[in-house]
C-alpha cells in the first residue's frame, strides 16, 4: 500500500513531464541565423521602404519560426512579412528567399524568377552555392554553420559586413 | 469504541502481567503521577493525562519506569492522533510517543513490549505516508527528514528490515519532484539536484530504465530550453558559443538515453527521446532511423 503510494506519485509526475510538445531546435537556430543576416547585409536603396519580404518555397517547419520572428522583430524600421510560395513558379519579389532542401531541386527556378533583383537566396543543400545560392546552411560536427559566396552577394548587389564573413565558411 | 477496548485490555494486560498489586493498591494508597495520567488516559481527559505525564517525567523516581513509559508513549500517541495527525507534518507529539516506546523496547520492559511495538509500527508508518505527501508537495526537505525517521523507528520495530528497495524509490520520486519544480520554477539549482540524484540512483542501479531515461530526458530539455529561450536577435558569436554548448548537453543526453534504449527497445518514450536527440544534433541518418521505429511501434 506505501508503496503503491510511492509509485502513484512517481507516475503522476512522469507522465505531466512527458505531455511536453517537442521543440524544433534547428530551426529556432536556422531563424536566428536569417535575423542576423538581415543585420549584416546591405540590400539596395530601393529595398529599404515597405515591408521586409522573407519568401519561403513549400513546406518547411522553419515557415512557423520565421512568422513568429516576423512578430516581434524589425529590419531596420521596416516590418517583416513572411510570404510562403507554393512552387518557386510563384516567387515574387522579396528581399530573402529561403529554399529549402526538398525544393533543391527547383533552385534553376528560382534562380531565373530572381533574375536582376537583389534577393538574398539562402538554401540548405550541399552545392547549391555553386548553382546560384548566396547563402547555404550546412552541418558541421553535429553544428549549424552556414556557406557564404561573395560573387553570388555582388551579382545581386548586395554587401556583406565582414562580422558576417568572419563567422562564415567563405566559399569563393 | 475502539478505544475504550484498547484500555480495557491494556488494564487487563497490567492485572495479569504483575502490576495487579501496584494498579489494585492504587484504592488504598496516595497515586503517583504516572498513574494519574493513567487514570486520565481511561477517561480520555488526554490534557490532564499530558498534565500528569509531564510531572511523572521530571520525577526521577519514576520516570524511567516502563508503566511510566508506555502510558507516556500512549498519550502523546493518542495527542498526535487527536490534534496533529494530518495537521503537522512535523508533530512533537508523535517524536515524544516514539521515543517514550523506543525506551520501553531499549530496557526490555517485557510487559510493554507489544504495546510499545504497536505504537511505533503505527507512528512510524505515519511518518512514511508524511513523507510520501510531503514530497509530492515538494516539500522535499522535510519529506526526506521525515524518511530518516520512518526508518530509524521502523529500524527499532523490524531490526531485520532492508531499506534498500525503499531508498531506491524514494529517491526516484525524490528525483522526478525536482524535475517537477524545475520545469514549474525554472530554478537551475533545482535541475542540478534533479541531475545528480539521477546520478546517484545510477551510481546504485546502471540498469534502471526509467533513471536512465529520466536523466537524459533532463540533459536533452536543458539544451532545448536554452535554444527555445534565445531571442532571435542573439549576436552569432554567441549563438555558436550556446550552440556548442547546447551540443554538449545533447551528447551527455545520449548514452543515457541510448542505455534506456538497450534496456527496452520497445518503450516509445524512448525511441522519441532517442529521435529528438538525434534530430537535435542535425544527425538525420540515425533521426530516420529512430523516427522509424517509432512510426513501426505505432502500427503494431
Amino acid at each position: 500500500m506505501k508503496k503503491l503510494l510511492f509509485i502513484l506519485i512517481a507516475l503522476s509526475l512522469f507522465s505531466a513531464e512527458e505531455k511536453k510538445d517537442p521543440f524544433d531546435t534547428n530551426s529556432r537556430i536556422k531563424a536566428i541565423f536569417m535575423f542576423n543576416f538581415t543585420r549584416y547585409i546591405n540590400w539596395p536603396e530601393n529595398y529599404n521602404s515597405g515591408d521586409f519580404v522573407v519568401g519561403v518555397v513549400g513546406e518547411t517547419p522553419l515557415l512557423s519560426e520565421l512568422v513568429k520572428m516576423a512578430e516581434t522583430k524589425k529590419v531596420g524600421n521596416q516590418p517583416i512579412r513572411v510570404t510562403q510560395f507554393g512552387s518557386t513558379n510563384d516567387i515574387t519579389d522579396c528581399h530573402l528567399l529561403f529554399l529549402p532542401e526538398e525544393q533543391a531541386d527547383k533552385m534553376q527556378t528560382a534562380i531565373t524568377k530572381l533574375k536582376g533583383k537583389s534577393t538574398l537566396i539562402v538554401t540548405e543543400k550541399k552545392g547549391l552555392v555553386s548553382q546560384g545560392a548566396s547563402i547555404n546552411f550546412v552541418i558541421i560536427d553535429n553544428k549549424q554553420k552556414f556557406e557564404l559566396s561573395k560573387n553570388n552577394l555582388k551579382q545581386r548587389s548586395l554587401q556583406v559586413h565582414t562580422n558576417l564573413e568572419t563567422l562564415a565558411i567563405v566559399v569563393d | 469504541m475502539l478505544r475504550k477496548l484498547s484500555y480495557i485490555l491494556f488494564l487487563v494486560l497490567l492485572i495479569s502481567t504483575g502490576k495487579a498489586q501496584e494498579v489494585s493498591s492504587d484504592f488504598f494508597q496516595k497515586k503517583d503521577n504516572a498513574q494519574l495520567a493513567h487514570a486520565a488516559l481511561k477517561e480520555q481527559k488526554l490534557d490532564d493525562a499530558k498534565k500528569y505525564i509531564d510531572l511523572a517525567s521530571e520525577d526521577p523516581e519514576i520516570k524511567d519506569k516502563g508503566f511510566t513509559l508506555i502510558v507516556r508513549s500512549t498519550i502523546y500517541k493518542d495527542l498526535y492522533k487527536l490534534d496533529e495527525k494530518g495537521v503537522n507534518r512535523n508533530s512533537p507529539c508523535r517524536i515524544e510517543a516514539l521515543n517514550s516506546a523506543q525506551k520501553v523496547v531499549e530496557k526490555k520492559e517485557v510487559d510493554f513490549l507489544d504495546n510499545a511495538n504497536k505504537i511505533i509500527k503505527y507512528l512510524a508508518q505515519t511518518l512514511y505516508n508524511d513523507a510520501a505527501t510531503m514530497l509530492n508537495s515538494g516539500d522535499v526537505e522535510n519529506a526526506k527528514s521525515n524518511y530518516a525517521l520512518y526508518k530509524k523507528y521502523w529500524a527499532i520495530y523490524d531490526p531485520t528490515t532492508n531499506f534498500k528497495e525503499k531508498d531506491f524509490q524514494f529517491k526516484l520520486v525524490e528525483a522526478s519532484v525536482y524535475t517537477k519544480m524545475y520545469e514549474q520554477q525554472g530554478n537551475k539549482e533545482l535541475l542540478s539536484l534533479a541531475q545528480k540524484t539521477y546520478r546517484e540512483i545510477l551510481a546504485e542501479d546502471s540498469l534502471d530504465v526509467s533513471a536512465n531515461y529520466h536523466l537524459g530526458i533532463l540533459y536533452y530539455n536543458e539544451a532545448v530550453a536554452m535554444i527555445n529561450n534565445m531571442d532571435y536577435d542573439v549576436d552569432l558569436v554567441k549563438l555558436s558559443e550556446q550552440q556548442d554548448f547546447c551540443i554538449s548537453l545533447f551528447k551527455q543526453a545520449l548514452p543515457y538515453m541510448k542505455k534506456a534504449y538497450t534496456l527496452n527497445p520497445t518503450r516509445k518514450e524512448t525511441l522519441i527521446g532517442l529521435s529528438g536527440i538525434y534530430f537535435s544534433l542535425n544527425d538525420t541518418e540515425k533521426f530516420e532511423l529512430y523516427k522509424h521505429k517509432i512510426e513501426e511501434l505505432g502500427e503494431e
